[in-house]
Protein backbone atom coordinates (compact mmCIF):
# COMPACT_ATOMS: atom_id res chain seq x y z
CA UNK A 1 0.00 0.00 0.00
CA UNK A 2 2.70 2.27 0.85
CA UNK A 3 5.08 0.97 -2.12
CA UNK A 4 1.59 2.31 -4.19
CA UNK A 5 1.41 5.82 -2.64
CA UNK A 6 4.86 6.26 -3.32
CA UNK A 7 4.20 5.59 -6.65
CA UNK A 8 1.23 7.79 -6.94
CA UNK A 9 3.20 10.35 -5.24
CA UNK A 10 6.18 10.08 -7.75
CA UNK A 11 3.61 10.13 -10.88
CA UNK A 12 2.16 13.58 -9.80
CA UNK A 13 5.40 14.94 -8.65
CA UNK A 14 5.92 14.38 -12.83
CA UNK A 15 3.19 16.11 -13.73
CA UNK A 16 3.25 18.54 -11.95
CA UNK A 17 7.04 19.42 -13.61
CA UNK A 18 5.62 18.94 -16.87
CA UNK A 19 2.32 21.31 -16.33
CA UNK A 20 5.07 24.34 -14.97
CA UNK A 21 6.90 23.41 -17.92
CA UNK A 22 4.21 23.69 -20.81
CA UNK A 23 3.26 26.84 -19.02
CA UNK A 24 6.23 28.52 -20.15
CA UNK A 25 6.46 26.27 -23.11
CA UNK A 26 3.09 27.69 -24.06
CA UNK A 27 3.53 31.11 -23.76
CA UNK A 28 6.72 30.69 -26.07
CA UNK A 29 4.60 28.85 -28.45
CA UNK A 30 1.58 31.78 -28.62
CA UNK A 31 4.66 33.95 -29.80
CA UNK A 32 5.67 31.65 -32.65
CA UNK A 33 4.18 33.69 -35.97
CA UNK A 34 4.04 37.38 -34.16
CA UNK A 35 6.58 38.82 -36.28
CA UNK A 36 6.83 41.93 -34.33
CA UNK A 37 8.97 39.31 -31.79
CA UNK A 38 12.31 37.64 -32.57
CA UNK A 39 12.25 34.24 -31.25
CA UNK A 40 15.68 32.20 -30.40
CA UNK A 41 16.01 28.72 -29.33
CA UNK A 42 18.79 26.99 -28.48
CA UNK A 43 18.78 23.22 -27.69
CA UNK A 44 20.73 20.72 -26.01
CA UNK A 45 22.37 19.47 -29.09
CA UNK A 46 24.13 23.01 -29.18
CA UNK A 47 25.18 22.43 -26.03
CA UNK A 48 26.40 19.21 -26.24
CA UNK A 49 29.12 20.57 -28.48
CA UNK A 50 30.46 22.35 -25.84
CA UNK A 51 31.48 19.12 -23.71
CA UNK A 52 34.63 17.31 -23.25
CA UNK A 53 36.74 20.09 -24.61
CA UNK A 54 39.99 20.55 -23.48
CA UNK A 55 41.74 24.06 -23.81
CA UNK A 56 44.60 24.75 -21.55
CA UNK A 57 43.26 28.15 -21.29
CA UNK A 58 41.59 29.05 -17.51
CA UNK A 59 38.93 31.61 -19.43
CA UNK A 60 38.08 29.13 -22.21
CA UNK A 61 37.42 26.24 -19.32
CA UNK A 62 35.20 28.69 -17.49
CA UNK A 63 32.95 29.35 -20.44
CA UNK A 64 32.84 25.62 -21.54
CA UNK A 65 32.55 24.48 -17.93
CA UNK A 66 29.07 27.04 -17.74
CA UNK A 67 27.56 25.92 -20.98
CA UNK A 68 28.01 22.42 -20.77
CA UNK A 69 25.93 22.21 -18.51
CA UNK A 70 22.99 23.56 -19.98
CA UNK A 71 19.91 22.10 -21.57
CA UNK A 72 18.64 24.92 -23.55
CA UNK A 73 17.35 28.26 -23.94
CA UNK A 74 14.58 30.18 -25.36
CA UNK A 75 13.93 34.25 -25.85
CA UNK A 76 11.27 36.01 -27.03
CA UNK A 77 12.45 39.49 -27.58
CA UNK A 78 10.35 42.72 -29.35
CA UNK A 79 11.38 46.06 -29.47
CA UNK A 80 9.11 49.07 -30.78
CA UNK A 81 6.13 47.59 -29.82
CA UNK A 82 2.74 48.81 -27.97
CA UNK A 83 1.77 47.39 -24.89
CA UNK A 84 4.89 46.36 -23.57
CA UNK A 85 4.01 47.02 -19.74
CA UNK A 86 0.52 45.25 -20.33
CA UNK A 87 2.85 42.26 -21.80
CA UNK A 88 4.94 42.52 -18.57
CA UNK A 89 2.61 42.21 -16.37
CA UNK A 90 0.58 39.46 -17.78
CA UNK A 91 3.71 37.09 -18.46
CA UNK A 92 4.15 37.48 -14.17
CA UNK A 93 0.63 36.67 -13.81
CA UNK A 94 1.14 33.77 -15.85
CA UNK A 95 4.28 32.47 -13.79
CA UNK A 96 3.15 33.06 -10.65
CA UNK A 97 2.28 30.32 -8.84
CA UNK A 98 4.53 27.46 -11.38
CA UNK A 99 7.41 27.15 -8.57
CA UNK A 100 9.59 29.77 -9.49
CA UNK A 101 11.29 31.58 -6.89
CA UNK A 102 11.99 35.57 -7.18
CA UNK A 103 15.52 36.21 -7.61
CA UNK A 104 15.83 39.59 -8.24
CA UNK A 105 13.61 42.77 -9.32
CA UNK A 106 15.09 45.80 -11.14
CA UNK A 107 14.52 49.35 -12.61
CA UNK A 108 16.29 50.60 -14.98
CA UNK A 109 14.46 53.95 -16.13
CA UNK A 110 11.41 52.89 -18.06
CA UNK A 111 12.63 49.35 -18.00
CA UNK A 112 11.32 46.74 -15.51
CA UNK A 113 13.32 43.50 -15.08
CA UNK A 114 12.08 40.61 -13.01
CA UNK A 115 14.81 37.83 -12.14
CA UNK A 116 12.98 33.88 -11.15
CA UNK A 117 14.83 30.55 -10.52
CA UNK A 118 13.62 27.20 -9.87
CA UNK A 119 15.59 24.56 -7.87
CA UNK A 120 15.93 21.36 -7.42
CA UNK A 121 18.24 19.74 -4.40
CA UNK A 122 19.87 22.66 -4.66
CA UNK A 123 20.94 23.17 -7.47
CA UNK A 124 19.56 25.90 -9.91
CA UNK A 125 17.54 24.37 -12.97
CA UNK A 126 15.87 26.93 -14.35
CA UNK A 127 16.83 31.22 -14.77
CA UNK A 128 13.19 32.98 -16.03
CA UNK A 129 13.95 36.84 -16.50
CA UNK A 130 11.17 38.87 -17.35
CA UNK A 131 12.08 42.52 -18.86
CA UNK A 132 9.22 44.98 -19.90
CA UNK A 133 8.41 48.82 -20.56
CA UNK A 134 5.54 50.66 -22.72
CA UNK A 135 7.68 50.09 -25.75
CA UNK A 136 9.92 46.49 -25.40
CA UNK A 137 8.91 42.95 -23.86
CA UNK A 138 11.55 40.62 -23.59
CA UNK A 139 11.29 37.18 -21.70
CA UNK A 140 14.28 34.42 -21.77
CA UNK A 141 14.40 31.15 -20.20
CA UNK A 142 17.56 29.42 -19.45
CA UNK A 143 17.51 26.00 -18.13
CA UNK A 144 19.74 23.29 -17.24
CA UNK A 145 22.45 22.98 -14.12
CA UNK A 146 22.97 26.79 -13.80
CA UNK A 147 25.87 28.49 -11.63
CA UNK A 148 24.76 31.98 -11.78
CA UNK A 149 28.01 33.44 -11.37
CA UNK A 150 29.70 31.63 -13.94
CA UNK A 151 26.40 32.74 -16.39
CA UNK A 152 27.06 35.85 -15.38
CA UNK A 153 30.20 35.60 -16.49
CA UNK A 154 29.60 34.50 -19.00
CA UNK A 155 26.77 36.69 -19.99
CA UNK A 156 29.47 39.74 -19.63
CA UNK A 157 31.60 37.78 -22.45
CA UNK A 158 29.17 36.99 -24.44
CA UNK A 159 27.80 41.03 -24.32
CA UNK A 160 24.54 39.67 -23.41
CA UNK A 161 23.44 43.02 -21.71
CA UNK A 162 20.39 42.49 -19.80
CA UNK A 163 21.91 39.97 -17.71
CA UNK A 164 24.52 42.45 -16.57
CA UNK A 165 21.78 43.04 -13.66
CA UNK A 166 22.56 39.80 -12.62
CA UNK A 167 26.16 41.43 -11.47
CA UNK A 168 24.14 42.72 -8.43
CA UNK A 169 23.73 39.23 -7.43
CA UNK A 170 26.92 39.42 -5.96
CA UNK A 171 27.50 39.22 -2.27
CA UNK A 172 23.15 38.81 -2.06
CA UNK A 173 23.02 35.23 -2.79
CA UNK A 174 25.26 32.15 -3.54
CA UNK A 175 24.35 30.00 -6.38
CA UNK A 176 23.42 26.72 -6.72
CA UNK A 177 26.33 24.75 -6.80
CA UNK B 1 25.56 44.12 -35.35
CA UNK B 2 25.95 41.37 -32.81
CA UNK B 3 23.46 39.04 -35.09
CA UNK B 4 25.25 39.44 -37.99
CA UNK B 5 28.44 38.59 -36.66
CA UNK B 6 26.81 35.20 -35.13
CA UNK B 7 25.50 34.26 -38.49
CA UNK B 8 28.76 35.12 -39.99
CA UNK B 9 29.99 32.62 -37.64
CA UNK B 10 27.36 30.19 -37.76
CA UNK B 11 27.32 30.45 -41.64
CA UNK B 12 31.18 30.31 -42.24
CA UNK B 13 31.85 27.83 -39.08
CA UNK B 14 28.68 25.47 -38.79
CA UNK B 15 29.64 24.21 -42.04
CA UNK B 16 31.55 21.10 -41.61
CA UNK B 17 30.70 17.98 -44.09
CA UNK B 18 32.44 15.10 -45.88
CA UNK B 19 31.55 13.70 -49.38
CA UNK B 20 29.60 10.48 -47.83
CA UNK B 21 27.71 13.34 -45.38
CA UNK B 22 26.40 14.78 -47.91
CA UNK B 23 22.05 15.15 -47.36
CA UNK B 24 20.02 14.02 -50.22
CA UNK B 25 17.61 16.88 -49.26
CA UNK B 26 20.41 19.37 -49.26
CA UNK B 27 21.18 18.50 -52.35
CA UNK B 28 17.39 18.78 -53.99
CA UNK B 29 17.45 21.90 -52.57
CA UNK B 30 20.53 23.20 -54.64
CA UNK B 31 19.35 21.52 -57.62
CA UNK B 32 15.53 23.07 -57.75
CA UNK B 33 16.52 26.32 -55.88
CA UNK B 34 20.32 27.47 -56.53
CA UNK B 35 20.47 31.10 -57.44
CA UNK B 36 24.69 31.38 -57.12
CA UNK B 37 27.32 28.89 -57.72
CA UNK B 38 27.95 26.75 -55.09
CA UNK B 39 30.96 27.28 -53.09
CA UNK B 40 33.21 24.94 -51.40
CA UNK B 41 35.65 26.16 -48.12
CA UNK B 42 38.33 23.65 -46.29
CA UNK B 43 40.02 25.15 -43.50
CA UNK B 44 42.97 25.76 -45.35
CA UNK B 45 40.47 28.18 -47.50
CA UNK B 46 38.45 29.32 -44.79
CA UNK B 47 41.96 30.64 -42.84
CA UNK B 48 41.78 32.92 -45.99
CA UNK B 49 38.90 35.00 -45.85
CA UNK B 50 39.96 36.14 -42.13
CA UNK B 51 40.90 38.77 -43.92
CA UNK B 52 42.22 40.54 -40.66
CA UNK B 53 44.36 37.92 -39.41
CA UNK B 54 41.91 37.23 -36.14
CA UNK B 55 43.90 33.99 -34.67
CA UNK B 56 40.73 32.99 -32.51
CA UNK B 57 38.97 32.49 -36.05
CA UNK B 58 41.96 30.19 -37.37
CA UNK B 59 41.21 27.87 -34.21
CA UNK B 60 37.76 28.25 -34.98
CA UNK B 61 37.82 26.44 -38.63
CA UNK B 62 40.93 24.60 -38.05
CA UNK B 63 38.76 21.64 -36.80
CA UNK B 64 36.44 21.91 -40.37
CA UNK B 65 36.81 19.21 -42.98
CA UNK B 66 34.75 20.95 -45.64
CA UNK B 67 31.98 23.56 -46.03
CA UNK B 68 29.76 24.49 -49.01
CA UNK B 69 27.25 27.33 -49.37
CA UNK B 70 24.83 28.75 -51.93
CA UNK B 71 22.17 31.29 -52.18
CA UNK B 72 18.93 29.94 -52.77
CA UNK B 73 15.54 31.84 -53.89
CA UNK B 74 13.57 33.71 -50.97
CA UNK B 75 11.58 31.55 -48.95
CA UNK B 76 9.10 33.01 -46.36
CA UNK B 77 9.63 31.83 -42.76
CA UNK B 78 7.11 29.64 -42.41
CA UNK B 79 8.76 27.90 -46.00
CA UNK B 80 12.17 28.07 -43.85
CA UNK B 81 10.54 26.10 -40.78
CA UNK B 82 8.70 23.69 -43.06
CA UNK B 83 12.01 22.91 -44.90
CA UNK B 84 13.53 22.90 -41.40
CA UNK B 85 11.37 20.17 -40.46
CA UNK B 86 11.77 17.85 -43.27
CA UNK B 87 15.71 17.64 -42.52
CA UNK B 88 14.25 16.73 -38.70
CA UNK B 89 11.65 14.06 -40.33
CA UNK B 90 13.64 12.94 -43.58
CA UNK B 91 16.94 12.87 -42.66
CA UNK B 92 17.35 12.57 -38.83
CA UNK B 93 18.91 16.24 -37.91
CA UNK B 94 18.49 17.63 -34.62
CA UNK B 95 17.49 21.29 -34.16
CA UNK B 96 20.03 23.35 -32.54
CA UNK B 97 19.38 26.86 -32.89
CA UNK B 98 16.83 28.69 -34.39
CA UNK B 99 16.79 32.76 -34.84
CA UNK B 100 13.54 33.89 -36.01
CA UNK B 101 13.27 37.53 -36.29
CA UNK B 102 11.68 40.65 -37.82
CA UNK B 103 15.21 41.19 -39.88
CA UNK B 104 16.53 37.71 -40.39
CA UNK B 105 15.64 33.49 -40.02
CA UNK B 106 18.37 31.20 -38.45
CA UNK B 107 17.66 27.42 -38.55
CA UNK B 108 20.63 25.35 -37.65
CA UNK B 109 20.86 21.43 -36.94
CA UNK B 110 23.21 18.31 -36.45
CA UNK B 111 23.43 15.15 -37.30
CA UNK B 112 25.89 12.57 -36.22
CA UNK B 113 28.95 13.48 -34.52
CA UNK B 114 29.89 16.35 -37.22
CA UNK B 115 27.29 16.49 -40.25
CA UNK B 116 25.40 20.05 -39.75
CA UNK B 117 23.04 22.41 -42.13
CA UNK B 118 21.95 25.77 -41.95
CA UNK B 119 19.35 27.88 -43.25
CA UNK B 120 19.88 31.69 -42.94
CA UNK B 121 17.42 34.20 -44.64
CA UNK B 122 17.86 38.12 -43.86
CA UNK B 123 17.13 41.41 -46.19
CA UNK B 124 20.75 40.58 -48.76
CA UNK B 125 18.89 36.72 -49.48
CA UNK B 126 18.74 33.29 -48.11
CA UNK B 127 21.99 30.78 -47.31
CA UNK B 128 21.59 27.31 -47.12
CA UNK B 129 24.95 25.72 -45.57
CA UNK B 130 26.00 22.15 -45.05
CA UNK B 131 29.35 21.35 -42.55
CA UNK B 132 31.44 18.56 -41.91
CA UNK B 133 33.75 18.85 -39.29
CA UNK B 134 34.26 19.97 -35.98
CA UNK B 135 34.23 23.58 -35.13
CA UNK B 136 36.51 25.28 -32.32
CA UNK B 137 33.32 26.37 -30.31
CA UNK B 138 35.70 27.47 -27.56
CA UNK B 139 36.59 30.45 -29.25
CA UNK B 140 33.10 31.67 -29.81
CA UNK B 141 33.31 34.45 -26.88
CA UNK B 142 36.48 35.62 -28.03
CA UNK B 143 35.18 36.08 -31.27
CA UNK B 144 32.20 37.90 -30.21
CA UNK B 145 34.66 40.51 -28.08
CA UNK B 146 37.10 40.82 -31.06
CA UNK B 147 35.56 40.22 -34.38
CA UNK B 148 34.57 42.97 -36.13
CA UNK B 149 32.37 43.86 -39.45
CA UNK B 150 34.53 43.44 -42.30
CA UNK B 151 37.19 41.66 -40.56
CA UNK B 152 35.99 38.75 -43.11
CA UNK B 153 35.97 38.14 -46.95
CA UNK B 154 32.17 38.17 -47.98
CA UNK B 155 32.72 35.13 -50.18
CA UNK B 156 29.75 36.05 -51.95
CA UNK B 157 30.93 38.89 -53.75
CA UNK B 158 34.05 37.81 -54.68
CA UNK B 159 33.65 37.07 -58.31
CA UNK B 160 29.66 37.03 -57.78
CA UNK B 161 29.22 38.06 -61.58
CA UNK B 162 31.36 35.61 -62.88
CA UNK B 163 29.41 32.94 -60.73
CA UNK B 164 26.70 33.89 -61.40
CA UNK B 165 26.94 33.73 -65.11
CA UNK B 166 28.55 30.17 -64.72
CA UNK B 167 25.28 29.09 -62.27
CA UNK B 168 22.68 30.03 -64.92
CA UNK B 169 24.41 28.41 -67.90
CA UNK B 170 24.59 25.11 -65.59
CA UNK B 171 20.70 25.80 -65.13
CA UNK B 172 20.30 25.90 -68.96
CA UNK B 173 21.90 23.04 -69.91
Amino acid sequence: MKKIGLIIITLLAGLGANAQEDAVSKYFSSYLDDENFTKVSVTSRMFSLFTDIETGDENEEEFLEAISKLKGLKVISGDSITGGMAKYRSALSTVKGKGYEELMSVRDGNDNFEFMIKEKDKIITELLMIAGADDSFHVMTLYGEIDLKKITSLASKMKIDALDHLRKLDGHKEDGN
Amino acid sequence: MKISIITILIGALLTPMQSQGQSDLFNSIKKDNILDAELYFYASTLRMINIKRNPGFDELVNGIDKLKFFKVADLDRKEIRELANKFYTEEGYEEMVVIDGKEEVVHVMAREDDEYIALMADERGMIAVELIGNIGVHKIPELINTLNEGDLLDVFEVGREERLEHARESKDN
